[in-house]
């Protein structure tokens, strides 16, 4: 298949020379009242309660709106959704929420018992829902959707009348706001759900409140969404008919806009980077990064990675100035830091970085000496994994070549199938392996919690008590200032003990239609179909 | 002949069997499972998804439990499609397969039968050797570089056709040639060789010596019976053609089955990756049953054997 992405690339290059002021076509070759995007891989689910990846997300979000609508310039203070209103009570442990008079598109009422019911729901582990843990922050949510308690009505979530929702909190929770506008946490519609059960999400059952609405669906083909003319902003929603393209092969995304089939490549597919330096002359093409790191798992349950001053020679001898500019065109931002550092419009966290988290190839060969291993002699053959795909094997043989002349360590790079990879991975049996992380929300736990220790996500087996101790304390925090200070503690912590190797933070890179408006960059990588709009 | 079929059909449920269970074996054998992701779940998330699909259950009791399941028809549900069955995944993608499969197989019958009649009847000469050429270069090929070539002339060049997605009969067109082109080649190659040999055989030189015109000697004998092993190729060609279309169906995005299959094995779909399995093994079989009663029909020596037997 990476052959294909190859050749694929080649039809590009050559598309690419015939200069023109865009890549696509100026003007859209079809009626202005559809966009047709790009939505990667077909999604898993679009039920909001199931969807888990980023395209069936994005369905979900478009789809089902939730008590607060993402908004792009301020996702951590969103937009009022179904709700119109809110009281935060007894220090942010309480949220009254006050819903607007909406309707389903069958012209049912949404109440907010169908919250309180979708909540719920989400949490069954019948359902066995992947971001129920987006849910956990609730009282008594975590206990009875790992089972350990089988009572619904003890989940922190009451409907106090048809248009008053009253949340419990577990502990005060700062970007609950933004959680209530993700999926996971929009209603569903209990009589479509009781009615038509696992079909309900059929074109043809499936019942809305948000402002589109699926009237068809092929799968690995396309999902055609229609506005829902029933949605309380329906008047503001510019567009009749969306259709997203479920197409996990880029170059051909690519060839559709070329031709004028697809009108972006956002929200889910991105142009090969073999690509970009072409692209890069079209004033169709734009970049922005987004919260979303790549790093490689140190494994620090065994040598030679248990010596934490191995695990630092190996970060200061990477270049990753270099790697970004010339390996990967400059497209992702090169990162010292674990988290990305994007943080700091939402709630003005900034990572704790100092001189000696940078490139320093003597700082490096004098760590690995002291470990024993002077001039990398002795140094044991590390095997570094990577998930097949011709970026990550690019970035891989750079690294490789790097070690070996800073510090004279050869490093493996097998070829290992993806579930391979992620098998060794659980499993412990690795040296080093490629991953990443992308921000459930834009507050800086979400990428902080994932190095907690016995979590089940922390890949690299270090554990800190100091970390969890501090990290904890940070959750519980309300005044902003200190909240951050105890997040740069933990990520001091991580940057000190480096479980991890930072690479670079994620940026996506789009073609989308001159005269197509709305799309707005974001951190989250959301779009809202609602905002776009075709320019005169 | 019904016995023939029946036998034939009584054999094919064992077989089926077989393998239905080597592919679960060998399914369930590979490392990584169908819940391991790049991001990977809490531990309680991951507890719920296990019991939902029944993969806190013993090996033995799952693989009852899906046995069950088959008998009824019922493949179970998709761990990688969580709103479908794997019914209703096959329904969808084996029409669009077959499609694709059948325009390939009818423009590589079209032009591989006459291309190697023009070889046959021109033997030696310049029409014959540019088309030994051709095909050779057809045979060469890979389908992964002629279809981004056809893309890069024919839809994004001159753009007269769609260069990707499979809703229209013009969308049919360019991965139904990229995919044809390799077995226009080979087909031509066995109709050229098969009627080069009828044409030397006897009954020829009498066909010949009776006065018939040298069309008739060639439409009505020579070509019937070096169409024989043309015909037994086109049983496997056809499923071929549906099975081995995955690098076409990736390239132009066509939501058959065979882009399904290879995303059930990479994603440890067991239950697609199985029920695709099935439907492909049944395919051959019907396919090479067909084929068996076809070459009774054109081949005599054939149909006596098959009555005395």
């Amino acid at each position: 298949m990476r052959r294909l992405g190859a050749a694929g690339g080649l039809v590009l290059a050559f598309a690419c020379r015939a200069r023109t002021d865009t890549f696509g076509p100026a003007e859209p070759p079809h009626d202005r009242d559809t966009v047709v995007v790009s939505n990667g891989t077909e999604p898993r689910s679009i039920d909001p309660g199931v969807a888990s990846e980023s395209s069936g997300i994005e369905i979900a979000q478009n789809c089902f709106e939730g008590l607060t609508a993402f908004d792009a310039r301020s996702p951590l203070s969103p937009a009022p959704g179904m709700a119109e209103r809110w009281d935060v009570e007894d220090g942010g442990r309480r949220y009254v929420f006050h819903l607007r008079e909406a309707t389903w598109s069958d012209g049912a009422r949404v109440t907010a018992e169908d919250f309180a019911w979708s909540w719920r729901r989400a949490l069954s582990p019948a359902l066995a829902s992947e971001y129920a843990y987006q849910l956990w922050f609730l009282k008594g949510a975590k206990s009875f959707n790992s089972g350990a308690s089988t009572d619904a009505r003890a989940v922190g979530v009451h409907a106090r009348d048809a248009r008053t929702l009253v949340v419990e909190l577990e502990r005060p929770t700062p970007f609950f706001l933004f959680l209530t506008s993700f999926a996971t946490l929009a209603p569903v519609p209990r009589q479509a759900v009781e009615r038509f059960g696992g079909l309900w999400t059929r074109p043809g059952n499936i019942v809305v409140n948000g402002p589109y609405k699926v009237v068809r669906w092929r799968l690995q083909d396309e999902l055609v969404l229609e506005r829902n003319e029933r949605y309380w902003d329906a008047a503001h929603v510019r567009l009749r008919r969306v259709v997203a393209l479920s197409n996990d092969n880029d170059p051909s995304v690519m060839n559709l806009y070329r031709t004028g089939d697809v009108d972006t490549t956002a929200p889910n597919s991105v142009p090969p980077l073999c690509a970009v330096p072409e692209l890069r002359r079209h004033r169709d093409y734009s970049e922005y990064p987004f919260l979303s790191s790549y790093w490689y798992w140190f494994n620090v349950r065994r040598p030679p990675f248990d010596d934490v001053r191995v695990r630092r020679a190996f970060a200061r001898a990477v270049d990753k100035r270099l790697l970004v500019g010339e390996v990967l065109h400059g497209v992702p931002r090169a990162s010292w830091s674990v988290l990305p550092d994007l943080f700091g419009p939402a709630c003005g966290y900034r990572p704790p970085l100092d001189e000696g988290d940078r490139f320093d190839p003597d700082g490096a060969r004098a760590l690995l000496e002291k470990a024993g291993f002077p001039g990398g002699r002795g140094f044991p053959v590390v095997r570094l994994m990577f998930n097949p795909s011709d970026q990550h094997r690019l970035i891989a043989e750079a690294l490789q070549q790097m070690w070996k002349q800073e510090l004279g360590v050869t490093v493996e790079i097998p070829n290992v199938e993806w579930k391979v990879m992620l098998d060794e991975m659980a499993r412990g049996n690795f040296d080093l392996a490629r991953s990443g992380w992308q921000a459930d929300y834009p507050e800086p736990s979400t990428f902080l919690t994932v190095f907690q220790g016995g979590g089940g996500q922390n890949e690299s087996g270090w554990a800190s008590a100091e970390y969890d101790r501090t990290l904890a304390d940070a959750m519980s925090e309300q005044d902003p200032s200190r909240r951050n200070a105890l997040y740069s503690r933990c990520e001091r912590i991580l940057l000190d003990e480096l479980p991890v190797l930072p690479l670079y933070t994620y940026a996506r890179n789009d073609l989308s239609a001159p005269k197509l408006g709305g799309l707005e960059p974001n951190p989250m990588g959301f779009h809202l179909f609602k905002n776009l709009f075709w320019r005169d | 002949m019904l016995r023939f079929v029946l036998r034939r059909l009584a054999i094919m449920i064992p077989t089926l069997f077989a393998v239905l269970t080597l592919s679960y074996v060998l399914m369930r054998a590979a490392p990584g499972g169908p819940f391991d992701q790049d991001k990977p779940l809490p531990p309680e998330i991951r507890r719920n998804i296990e019991a939902r699909y029944h993969h806190d259950w013993p090996m033995w009791k799952q693989y009852l439990h899906y046995l069950a399941g088959v008998a009824r028809f019922d493949f179970g549900p998709t761990y990688r499609y969580a709103d479908r069955t794997v019914n209703e995944v096959i329904a969808e993608g084996l029409p669009v397969s077959l499609e694709l499969a059948a325009v390939a197989l009818a423009l590589a019958v079209l032009f591989g039968l006459g291309a190697g009649l023009v070889g046959a009847v021109w033997r030696g000469r310049w029409p014959d050797k540019l088309l030994l050429g051709l095909s050779l270069g057809g045979m060469c090929v890979p389908n992964f570089v002629l279809a981004p070539l056809l893309v890069f002339v024919f839809a994004l060049t001159l753009p007269w056709l769609p260069a990707a997605r499979f809703v229209g009969l013009r969308h049919v067109v360019l991965p139904a040639v990229a995919l044809a082109a390799s077995y226009v080649a080979y087909i031509a190659r066995l109709v050229r060789a098969g009627v080069v040999e009828t044409v030397q055989l006897d009954f020829i030189r009498t066909a010949r010596a009776k006065g018939l015109c040298e069309a008739a000697v060639v439409g009505r004998h020579a070509l019937p019976t070096g169409l024989l092993p043309v015909v037994s190729y086109l049983g496997p060609a056809m499923v071929g053609l549906m099975t081995g279309s995955v690098v076409i169906e990736k390239i132009f995005d066509i939501p058959g089955l065979g882009r399904y299959f290879v995303d059930a094995a990479i994603n440890r779909d067991y239950t697609l990756a199985m029920g695709i399995v099935v439907v492909d093994a049944t395919l051959v079989l019907v396919a090479n049953l067909a084929v068996d009663l076809v070459y009774g029909l054109l081949d005599p020596r054939v149909r006596q054997a098959r009555a005395g037997s």
